[in-house]
């Protein structure tokens, strides 16, 4: 079962999002050419697929996106970023979803395929990760997010909280990365998904500060840490986004444990903030509510209103 | 360029103490979390379930480690440290144990309160303990504890009971709730949604009035109620009641989260919010009491009844 919901209205402002600064290599830039290329083409802009089986669910979205290789030019050296808080339920990413991406990026006949992370090795095998990434034959890069020279800065000259960030040299290794979030309430800002998920490229130190010292003091604190992501997002650019909205809190995030919601959810797609403003209407937000989406709408990084994105829903 | 040897002993008497305060800030945090861990139930001690691998205590700024992006609202309600140990069944179930040890006992209760749902099941184990669907908190004196199973399987469920007992029979002190708790009128009051705040944070996470910081608090009560809900805000003699009054009012005036704004005597003003709920705000003395619902009768018969006792 199939619906589209309706069609988009912003061309301009995705085209505008290919002409900012790429941190990552060459590939990337086709990898947005070719977005925007969808966009004229009036191509499916977010697909959600609902399903028990979420490898399954993380395929089909892709494919109803217009297949892999658009996103994924064949040979590329991709990375892949998933959310790998501790084991609680409803605060990490579905291995099976990792799966998923994985069998896509092998579909893609990408010439390597890892996963890249800040997170120790403890929390991935207290997620029962290992073992699938040695079944599936991938790489497990962790970063020491106490290293500063594993680091390197990256000036944010149209942030306006953030002027600049600590980027891993690791990703330097990838022709382009894909961001697989679990979106899941947040105690500091309500929500996270694909926007606040970059914070997991970002070194530990560099993200303190979007935290600020004193939440008490400080009266503009929460606002804060919105701007910051979204001028984060100015110089991380996913080639696909793929969140698992499958099973996650909604109370006591991003750690939890909390209340759990259970869409059965996977949510493909290049627009963050597109995505995000679709997730977060999961357990009842409005995008308009989330400020990390108007800031990050305003930096021209993507559409707010889910009116005018064109947004496939599926059943499997 | 010589040093004279009256300047090199003075040199080596600095450092020797530095030394000596590390050493001893080092013993108490030793201490302290040797401390922490006696809390944590042995083997065998409590039936079929046993601590498995060492115990992590991560302490002050620490938890950022351990929590990633979710420490703020714990260093909210004054975080000291945390422990967290694992623990297996003989069939193979897990639970995980977070045991934080918080500033004082009012800080323990206020975590507690904002990590509990309103549709748990309460039992009368510490100062109070909330089981949801796989996982339970309880706080006793300073401590709040977490438990968390991985299914809602009878073994689990069991477990989180069982583990819950064992680790509040290890903690000898009790504590009272805070004072503020007794304001809040107990006809129709819904236990499980008191919410004890200590910072904007917790307060933007139950109810928007503002991201920033307009009610400058470090201790307020949320209550819910069958159609509406209290905020009291506490100040201590040192704040400015009035003058956080007044500026919340400028600032909810202007608001784009807030309609209608009217002012109705000198102490109180009201506002329509974004769900179109009557929000009536009050100052008396060093409280600013807060009502969300839809009746201003009420709101009023509410603040009188608060500020008769």
């Amino acid at each position: 079962m199939s619906k589209e919901i309706t069609r988009r209205s912003f061309i301009k402002k995705s085209a505008a999002i290919g002409t900012t600064t790429i941190l990552a290599g060459k590939a990337l830039d086709k990898v947005l050419d070719t977005s925007v290329d969808a966009v004229a083409q009036g191509r499916v802009d977010v697909s959600v697929v609902e399903g028990s089986d979420y490898y399954r669910s993380t395929l089909k979205a892709v494919e109803e996106l217009g297949g892999v290789t658009r996103f994924i030019p064949k040979g590329s050296k991709v990375a892949i970023l998933p959310n790998a808080q501790r084991n609680n339920p409803g605060s990490y990413t579905s291995p099976e979803v990792v799966r998923g991406v994985i069998k896509l990026c092998k579909d893609a006949e990408a010439d390597a395929i890892d996963i890249i992370t800040l997170q120790p090795l403890q929390n991935w095998e207290s997620m029962d990760y290992t073992d699938m990434f040695n079944r599936e034959g991938v790489g497990l890069k962790i970063v020491d997010r106490r290293d500063e020279s594993l680091f390197k800065t990256v000036p944010i000259s149209r942030g306006l909280a953030l002027k600049e960030a600590q980027i891993m040299k690791e990703l330097d290794n990838y022709d382009l990365f894909v961001n697989v979030p679990i979106t899941k309430d947040h105690a500091g800002t309500k929500f996270t998904g694909t926007l606040k998920n970059m914070m997991g490229l970002n070194f530990s130190r560099n993200n303190r500060t979007f935290h600020k010292q004193n939440w008490d003091t400080d009266i503009n604190a929460i606002k804060h840490l919105e701007q910051c992501v979204a001028d984060l997002n100015l110089i991380v650019k996913p080639a696909l986004n793929i969140v698992d909205a499958t099973e996650f809190i909604t109370t006591m995030g991003p750690f939890g444990p909390g209340e759990l919601a259970r869409p059965n959810k996977v949510i493909a797609g290049v627009d963050r903030v597109a995505i995000d403003a679709y997730c977060c209407t999961l357990w009842g937000l409005k995008p308009e509510e989330i400020y990390s989406l108007g800031f990050a709408n305003k930096h021209g990084l993507g559409e707010i209103d889910p009116e005018n994105v064109n947004i496939r829903e599926i059943s499997l | 360029m010589k040093i004279s040897s009256s300047c090199r002993i003075a040199v080596i008497a600095v450092l020797l103490s530095a030394l000596s305060i590390l050493l001893s800030s080092c013993s108490d945090t030793q201490e302290e979390s040797n401390g922490i861990l006696s809390y944590i139930p042995e083997e065998d001690e409590v039936a079929g379930w046993n601590p498995v691998d060492e115990p992590q205590v991560y302490v002050g700024e620490d938890l950022f480690l351990l929590i990633n992006g979710g420490a703020e609202i714990y260093h909210e309600y004054g975080f000291k440290q945390v422990v967290f140990q694992e623990f297996e069944s003989a069939g193979g179930k897990s639970i995980n144990m977070e045991l934080f040890q918080m500033e004082d006992p009012a800080s323990a209760y206020g975590i507690y309160t904002f990590k509990t749902g309103e549709n748990g099941t309460e039992m009368d184990i510490g100062g109070g303990l909330m089981l949801e669907e796989y996982y339970l908190n309880f706080w006793k004196n300073d401590l709040l504890v977490t438990l968390i199973g991985f299914d809602s399987e009878k073994e689990t469920i069991d477990g989180l009971h069982a583990l819950a007992r064992g680790i509040a029979d290890r903690i000898t002190e009790d504590a009272e709730k805070p004072a503020l708790f007794k304001m809040l009128p107990s006809e129709d009051l819904k236990t499980s949604g008191i919410k004890y705040l200590h910072g904007n944070l917790a307060l933007y996470n139950n109810y928007e009035f503002d991201s920033a910081d307009i009610f400058r608090f470090r201790e307020c009560i949320l209550g819910k109620y069958g159609d509406h809900r209290l905020l009291i805000f506490k100040y201590s003699g040192d704040d400015d009641t009035a003058g956080i009054f007044k500026n919340a009012g400028d600032i909810i005036r202007e608001s784009g989260n807030f309609s209608e704004f009217k002012v109705i005597d000198d102490n109180t003003f009201s506002a329509k919010d974004k769900n179109s709920e009557l929000a009536i705000f009050r100052i008396n003395e060093k409280y600013i009491l807060t009502y969300i619902g839809s009746n201003i009768d009420q709101a009023q018969s509410v603040f009188s009844g608060i500020i008769d006792r």
